[in-house]
């Protein structure tokens, strides 16, 4: 298990590498969604900047461009929705989620987005990284409450 | 006389996959199992798959169990087993898959599935009462065929425990398949498959119905209504002999997805179910006639093999008449049913 003292950004990070290595074509399919986008994840504070440069998708945790993309959301509604107890679209009209980019923008996202899930889905190290994330967030859960989010949008 | 404990000791053994042994990728194989109380339906499968991602290595597999549980609401999820703790020897008759277990001794089938992320478990045990009709080489579509077993009637004996409320079952109708093959999900297939079961033992009817298609449901492949009374299959009809209808669509607001994570590459509650599937049967001067009215339902989500979709498992339950004339006898039985439409 990975400690609470990870960052969210560690999490995306391991994902997209873990996709890029078990399904080549479910990452390829995220980078051309992507484009020459920028997408800010921003979870309970904590930034993960992603780009598709060189064919392999690059996350930082500080910003390298202006967000084309603002995905703002919880470690508790990630979780939420990877165990079906939330969807995507009630999440977002609830406010759990908050995308903000132009319509375009924010479509390719989602295509992005799909192609990475399409992958995860298929992946053999997701279900156990899924575990860990779980448990990494009831620690941060259990820990002192994070700070206040900053605005990467 | 052969009963149903040396007939399955003869058969239901575990096929397992030839990949290792130097044979072809790509096999599937799984026990499914059913069971129905008053006011619960509860649905397991054990099931092992050949890893098919281009290069995976010889003997990788997925071992998974599928529980699926309704009392109000369907509840359940799909877990999968770390190889190392998967034992399930080929011409056996268990598999254990961590804690969980599924195994035919003593002429019954002992159901042990306690689920790690739900509130969720299952202690069954299955006691055959019919023989099992064993169906080989059946055309899925331009690849291998398939092969299944199906034992249509069980008791079940146990109990099932779900969000805190235990459910006892005494003497419950249940049901038991296996199925076994080479075949890649997202192919151009798609199946009907439902069984139906009067909820006491005086009813000595028991009903099975399978149709096999393209995808679009366009090209009937194979179709059949099986019938048992007691312990022996009675009648079968089938091909031209069985007409299909189907009437409206069920529409649920909501739809419980496994795997939960599913849900998210497969959102939609839209479904192509009927309301109600008529199964008409003519013969040899034979008739029957079984209609099925679907209820609600839960979704397997698999995702295809080789392209980026996915297939869609709905497990539908719903209740089930069958009545009609066989060989100058009344047949007449009402009862629970799930029935299984595939889907994409």
């Amino acid at each position: 298990m990975e400690g609470a003292a990870v960052s969210f950004g560690y999490w995306v990070r391991r994902g997209v590498l873990s996709l890029a290595r078990e399904l080549p074509w479910a990452s390829e399919r995220m980078g051309a969604a992507l484009g020459e986008r920028a997408v800010h994840l921003v979870v309970d504070g904590e930034l993960a900047a992603v780009r598709w440069r060189d064919g392999a998708a690059r996350v930082r945790e500080t910003p390298e461009l202006p967000a084309t993309v603002t995905l703002r959301t919880s470690r508790r509604a990630v979780v939420a929705l990877a165990d079906g107890d939330d969807t995507l679209l009630d999440a977002v009209l609830a406010g759990r989620v908050v995308l903000r980019g132009a319509t375009g923008d924010l479509a390719a996202f989602h295509a992005a987005l799909m192609a990475f899930l399409q992958g995860a889905v298929r992946a053999p190290s997701f279900a156990p990284t899924l575990d860990e994330f779980r448990a990494w967030q009831r620690a941060r859960d259990a820990g002192p409450p994070p700070e206040e989010s900053p605005d990467h949008g | 006389m052969t009963g149903p404990r040396e007939a399955l000791e003869g058969s239901d053994w575990l096929r397992r996959s030839p990949f290792l042994r130097g044979g072809a990728q790509g096999h599937k194989e799984w026990w499914h199992f059913a069971a129905y109380a008053p006011g619960l339906d509860v649905l397991v499968n054990f099931s092992l798959v050949d890893d098919s991602r281009p290069g995976a290595p010889a003997g990788q597999e997925f071992a998974r169990v599928t529980v699926l549980v309704r009392d109000e609401a369907w509840d359940g999820d799909v877990e999968l087993v770390p190889l190392e703790r998967v034992e399930a020897p080929g011409g056996g008759l268990s598999m254990r898959f961590g804690a969980h277990r599924a195994a035919f001794v003593d002429g019954a089938y002992h159901l042990k599935v306690a689920l790690a992320r739900r509130p969720i478990s299952v202690d069954l045990v299955l006691r055959p009462e019919v023989l099992p009709s064993v169906a080989h080489n059946i055309p899925l579509d331009a690849g291998p065929p398939i092969h299944w077993l199906v034992v249509p009637r069980c008791r079940a004996e146990g109990s099932v425990t779900l969000r805190g409320v235990t459910h006892a079952l005494t003497d419950a109708p249940a049901y038991h398949d296996h199925n076994w093959g080479h075949f890649a999900w997202g192919r151009d297939f798609a199946w009907e498959w439902g069984f139906g079961l009067p909820p006491g033992r005086e009813n000595p009817w028991s009903m099975v119905f399978v149709r096999l298609s393209n995808r679009a449901h366009t090209l009937a492949r194979m179709q059949a209504l099986f019938l048992w009374r007691g312990a022996w299959q009675h009648r079968v009809m089938r091909g031209d002999e069985v007409t299909i209808t189907r009437e409206g669509f069920l529409r649920p607001a909501r739809v419980l997805k496994v795997p939960r994570a599913m849900a998210l590459v497969s959102p939609s509650p839209a479904t192509d179910v009927p309301a109600r599937l008529i199964v008409e049967a003519r013969g040899g001067g034979d008739r029957v006639r079984c209609v099925f009215t679907a209820h609600d339902l839960a979704q397997v989500v698999i995702p295809n093999d080789h392209d980026p979709g996915n297939t869609l498992i709905n497990e539908v339950g719903g209740a089930v008449r069958v009545e009609g004339e066989v060989r100058g006898e009344r047949v007449a039985m009402e009862g629970r049913a799930v029935f299984e439409f595939l889907g994409a």
